[in-house]
């Protein structure tokens, strides 16, 4: 069993009627090798910000939105699956991040790389993180995974 | 055409809804296991609620990985406008 880690949003959206292809069969293998899938808080709107983004554009249907809260519900009862809820910690990581001149991220990249602190470890597709990993790794002590690594890790 | 059984149950003093064996076999539940109801009008279609991996495996809505990541900027400019 591998130990616990943070997924980004994007690991999310296969539970919401969304398929990734690699991505859904990654997170199905990922939920029963890893102890336990951590997301943070801010996912959640991400993901209902995309549903109804991609909804708008005539590329889901509505019943996906509609189904958001139960399938949400389902994740929240789900033992092996956590959301981490933003506190003082992560907010005082987040201005850290901000104050930070060698990394340049997003206020959301900040807040999901504030909230993997609290794993150790990041799994992301985002680019912006993924070239901060050293010094990730060397000052806040985040180990981030991009999709490459974890396929070797789930292999 | 579709043939509908009918199972009876009954609800307890405290509004519990208590169903047969057959209808727990039938629909593969255990103790502790979650059910929803889909309600049109006075009819109730009882299910076992899916699991996490239910969902991984329900059907789905193919988008291109490229798109959905381009969104996150959409959100970024929402959540500070």
């Amino acid at each position: 069993m591998i130990k616990d880690m943070l997924f980004d949003t994007t690991f999310l959206l296969p539970f919401f009627g969304i398929d990734l292809e690699e991505i859904n069969q990654l997170t199905d293998k990922a939920y029963l090798m890893v102890r336990k899938m951590y997301f943070a808080e801010i996912s959640i709107y991400e993901v209902k910000f995309k549903l109804v983004s991609l909804y708008r554009k005539g590329k889901i249907p509505f019943e996906l939105l509609n189904d958001f809260w139960r399938n949400l519900s389902i994740l929240i009862d789900d033992p092996k699956i956590k959301f981490i809820e933003y506190d003082e910690q992560i907010d005082k990581l987040v201005n850290a991040l901000e104050k930070d001149d060698k990394i340049n991220l997003d206020i959301i990249d900040q807040i999901i790389v504030a909230t993997a602190s609290k794993v150790s470890v990041l799994v992301t597709l985002d680019n912006d993180i993924l070239k901060h990993k050293a010094l990730l790794r060397e000052e806040y002590g985040i180990t981030v995974y991009s999709l490459e690594d974890l396929k070797k890790l789930l292999s | 055409m579709i043939t509908l059984e009918i199972i009876e149950g009954f609800v307890g003093k405290k509004g519990e809804i208590y169903v047969k064996k057959k209808l727990r076999e039938a629909l593969g539940l255990s103790p502790g296991d979650k059910v929803e109801f889909i309600i049109k009008g006075n009819i109730a279609i009882m299910r076992k609620k899916p699991s996490a991996r239910d969902l991984l495996k329900a059907k789905k809505v193919k988008i291109d990985v490229k798109e959905l990541l381009n969104l996150r900027k959409e959100f970024e400019e929402e959540l500070i406008k």
